[in-house]
């Protein structure tokens, strides 16, 4: 089962078409990077995705089940998880904190009122092993304010994870990062589970290369070019609009 | 302040508030009475916005719809005030239930404003509806609680000590409660709707489930209020009193618990200070007002406390 | 027949009372995303200064102007000097006009006294017009027309001129706005201000059919609010639809059912709420 199936995606802010008939589908476990000019659409697409818009025309899929009208809470329910561009964590809690909520979400006891969080052994350690795994560790009790922003990036995708999703969209993951930042959070990507199918938007060309095996490119909102990563470099329409004149290799 | 000097601090607290009638005149111990029922009403706003992030300007509905139902069994002859208050929780519920549906589905702006009109609603209501309320004249002739036989309090004393032992009670069932997964949630909702939705919280059940919980902790100390003053009248479910309790909570700190007991003290004395030599109460209300938001917007409370704790509400 | 008429004229003369509150409301957090609670601050100040100016010179129209030029100062300063510092802060911006709505409200007392206060009609307004078997007063007219007027004249100036290009540049993106020259901070004074003599506007051309007392600005901002609510922020249009539904509506209230009388606002309020949470025509 596909997790996720977009059929003739389309939409229109005012006049201004942002996507134009935009197909797109994932296999379980699939790496694709989304890539594309500024403005061709990718954030858009996201949103579409996740549900904070809601599509002109076409319809999405996500494990299998119509989701098209499906509020944002419930595409999460459904194994959707998704990272922002600009860090979109809960900055006035602690690092633990942050992952707790991620690690409860599912979880009937979110509901709890009766017994304060830390008491629920199991949850705790579910976020504290994520902690650990990823190197997060020593940050545990910082507030998110505190953080460089390397590390918030790394908490943005951690919090995603705690959820345990099995689509995850990636919105631009090492926007703004130095460079050995990005070294660290591109083999944070690298290291992720295999069953989770990723959808990554990137400007860093050498990191989408690195994570995707395939890429889809967007052009003012339609689909250019699709396909594995050397086709796609090679590609002369690629190339044009968006690598330009420069040498990849 | 470390632990064990912030436990021995409130353990001395309590027993000096709990001992008050032994050593002060009755018009400080009802201060004090007064600033405790205050406690109550401006813990459960912050629930609401110091903790989900919901501000609302007509709080006041539901400590009224409580005052007034208990106001109500008065005018029927109902002298036990145990009989009255389920139903005056209920009804403060009840409200709570119906405002939350119209006020919660809406953005930040329309929240408040929805709030506001809805308290300013309910106050018209029971100014006009002279019938059931009595319109401005009110309701009075309400009922304590009676003591239990043999308890060698004088009626006074027994009160105050209830309402010690509710406002107790209420402080640490929503320490417990903020602390708790469905708290940690709502704190959640505040910072990032959008974040709580992608991570699959249903962002709207927990604002209203929290704007219901506030509504009948509301309802507590507005039945607590009508059995203090023995009197009901539209002034409880005034802009007045919203205004009054939040500014308790923003003065205080929200999102903190302690702080808007310390603003309910803080504005109780202040008003009984201020409004004996001028008559001017409102315009240092507004003041205080535009203080707070200049100079002190995290309140009182994260003033004193150190960095850790330096977040003002969003 | 007949009563029904008068009812319904009555109704819509407050209707344009309303709009004139509604309209700078809206247009207020339309740009600034200030819901501005000062609104019905205002509106009573703007009666009472007609009062004393009328008192002190027995002319309707220097009150007119003085109460409307005060207004437009005071809201002119309190953005520039308070509240535009809270840019952004919207939570911050409505405890302020909070504040200023009690300290107005309470240094009116102090000033003009608990008692009603009567701002008469200008003399050649008194008397009616006769339709048929109908009498309109004259003056109601007048209060209809001004909110015609004022209607046709924000949209005239949002749709047709710079300034308006430049708010609805500012609304949409203000960012944008500033990076094209659009000078913000004094294109949201001048707003604001605007706002405000909107509002004085509607206090003293109010004062004479609604009366000038304490507790009007608390009355007429929960009119403005529902209005506003029902109508949706930021949307003109939204204001005048609305403005003239929440003023049928509160007369018909009174006249029918005088002890429910906020009932009648109050329903379709919530109706509206349940059904579009962000008004008729609320931004999206």
């Amino acid at each position: 089962m596909r997790p996720l199936e977009v059929q003739h995606l389309k939409k229109n802010f005012g006049g201004v078409a942002a996507l134009q008939d935009v197909c797109l589908a994932l296999e379980p476990g699939e790496r694709r990077a989304l890539i594309g000019p500024n403005g061709a659409g990718k954030t858009t697409l996201f949103n579409l995705i996740s549900g904070v818009l809601a599509p002109s025309a076409g319809s999405i899929r996500l494990f299998g089940r119509e989701a098209t009208g499906l509020p944002v809470h419930r595409r999460a329910i459904l194994g959707l998880g998704r990272t922002y561009q600009v860090t979109n964590l809960f900055p006035d809690l602690t690092v633990l904190d942050n992952l707790l909520l991620g690690v409860q979400a599912a979880e009937p006891t979110r509901f709890s009122m009766h017994r304060p969080v830390r008491t629920y052994r199991a949850l705790v350690a579910r976020a504290e092993g994520l902690l650990r795994d990823w190197g997060l560790w020593e940050a545990r009790d910082a507030t998110v304010r505190e953080l460089s922003y390397g590390v918030q990036r790394q908490l943005e995708i951690l919090l995603a994870l705690a959820r345990r999703p099995r689509l995850l969209l990636l919105d631009e993951p090492t926007a703004g990062l130095s460079p050995g930042e990005r070294v660290t959070v591109t083999a944070m990507i690298r290291r992720l589970d295999r069953a989770i199918a990723l959808l990554l938007i990137e400007h860093d060309m050498d990191v989408a290369f690195e994570v995707a095996a395939t890429l889809t490119v967007l052009h003012e909102g339609a689909v250019l070019a699709e396909g594995e990563a050397a086709a796609i470099k090679a590609d002369p329409r690629v190339r044009e609009i968006y690598l330009g004149p420069e040498k990849l290799d | 302040m470390r632990r064990l000097e912030a436990a021995a601090l409130v353990a001395g607290a309590l027993v000096g508030v709990a001992a008050a009638p032994r050593f002060l005149s009755s018009y400080y111990v009802g201060l004090l009475t007064q600033a405790l029922i205050y406690a109550i009403f401006a813990m459960s706003l912050d629930l609401l916005l110091g903790y989900t992030g919901l501000p609302s300007l007509g709080h006041a509905a539901y400590f009224g719809m409580a005052a007034y139902t208990l106001g109500l069994f008065a005018l029927r002859g109902e002298k036990n005030f145990w009989v009255a208050v389920p139903w005056a929780l209920g009804a403060a519920a009840g409200a709570g239930a119906l405002c939350g549906l119209l006020a919660v589905r809406a953005r930040g702006a329309y929240f408040l404003m929805i709030t506001l009109a809805l308290g300013q609603v309910l106050w018209g209501i029971a100014f006009r509806w002279r019938s059931l309320t009595g319109g401005e004249d009110g309701i009075s002739g309400i009922p304590r609680p009676a003591l239990p036989a043999g308890v060698p309090l004088s009626a006074p004393a027994g009160f105050h000590l209830l309402v010690l032992a509710v406002c107790v009670v209420v402080a640490l069932a929503l320490s417990v409660l903020v602390r708790s997964p469905f708290g940690l949630a709502l704190q959640g909702v505040r910072s990032s709707e959008s974040r709580m939705q992608a991570l699959g919280y249903n962002v709207w059940l927990y604002q209203y489930l929290a704007f219901v919980i506030a509504a009948v902790l509301a309802g507590v100390a507005g039945a607590l209020f009508a059995a203090y003053t023995g009197f009901v009248s539209p002034a409880d479910l005034s802009i007045v009193t919203s205004a009054r309790v939040l500014l308790m909570v923003l003065l205080g700190g929200a999102g903190t618990l302690v702080g808007p007991i310390v603003g309910a003290f803080v504005v109780l004395f202040l008003e009984s200070i201020v409004s004996t030599q001028l008559e001017r109460w409102l315009s240092v209300l507004g003041t205080i007002y535009i203080l707070v938001v200049v100079f002190c917007p995290g309140g009182l409370v994260r003033v004193f406390r150190p960095a850790r704790a330096r977040r003002a509400p969003a | 027949m007949t009563i029904w008429i008068i009812q319904a004229f009555n109704g819509i003369s407050l209707g344009m009372l309303l709009f004139l509150l509604a309209a700078g409301l809206s247009l207020i957090f339309g740009l600034m995303g200030i819901v501005n609670l000062a609104h019905g601050s205002f509106y009573i100040l703007g009666a009472y200064v007609a009062v004393s100016v009328v008192g002190a010179t027995g002319s309707f129209l220097f009150g007119l102007a003085a109460g409307t030029a005060a207004v437009a100062a005071v809201g002119s300063g309190l953005h520039r000097g308070l509240l535009h510092r809270f840019h952004g802060q919207e939570l911050a911006q409505v405890l302020l006009t909070f504040g200023v709505l009690f300290i107005v409200s309470d240094v009116a007392l102090w000033i003009w006294g608990g008692d009603p206060r009567s701002l008469p009609k200008p003399a050649f307004l008194e008397g009616s017009l006769r339709v048929g078997a109908l009498t309109f007063p004259t003056y109601r007219l007048l209060i209809i027309a001004v909110g015609v007027a004022v209607a046709g004249a924000l949209w005239l100036f949002q749709e047709r001129t710079p300034f308006g290009a430049a708010v609805r540049a500012g609304v949409d993106d203000e960012e944008m706005a500033r990076g094209v020259g659009i000078n913000t901070p004094r294109l949201f004074t001048a707003v604001f201000a605007l706002g405000a003599f909107l509002a004085a506007l509607g206090g003293v051309i109010g004062g004479p059919f609604v009366g000038v007392y304490p507790g009007a600005d608390f009355e007429i901002l929960l009119l403005a609010l529902v209005v506003v609510i029902i109508g949706g922020l930021g949307s003109l249009r939204g204001a005048f639809v609305a403005s003239l539904l929440v003023g049928l509506l509160d007369n018909l209230g009174k006249a029918l059912f005088p002890d429910l009388a906020l009932f009648t606002i109050f329903a379709p309020m919530a109706i509206i709420l349940a059904v579009r949470p962000r008004g008729l025509f609320g931004q999206a």
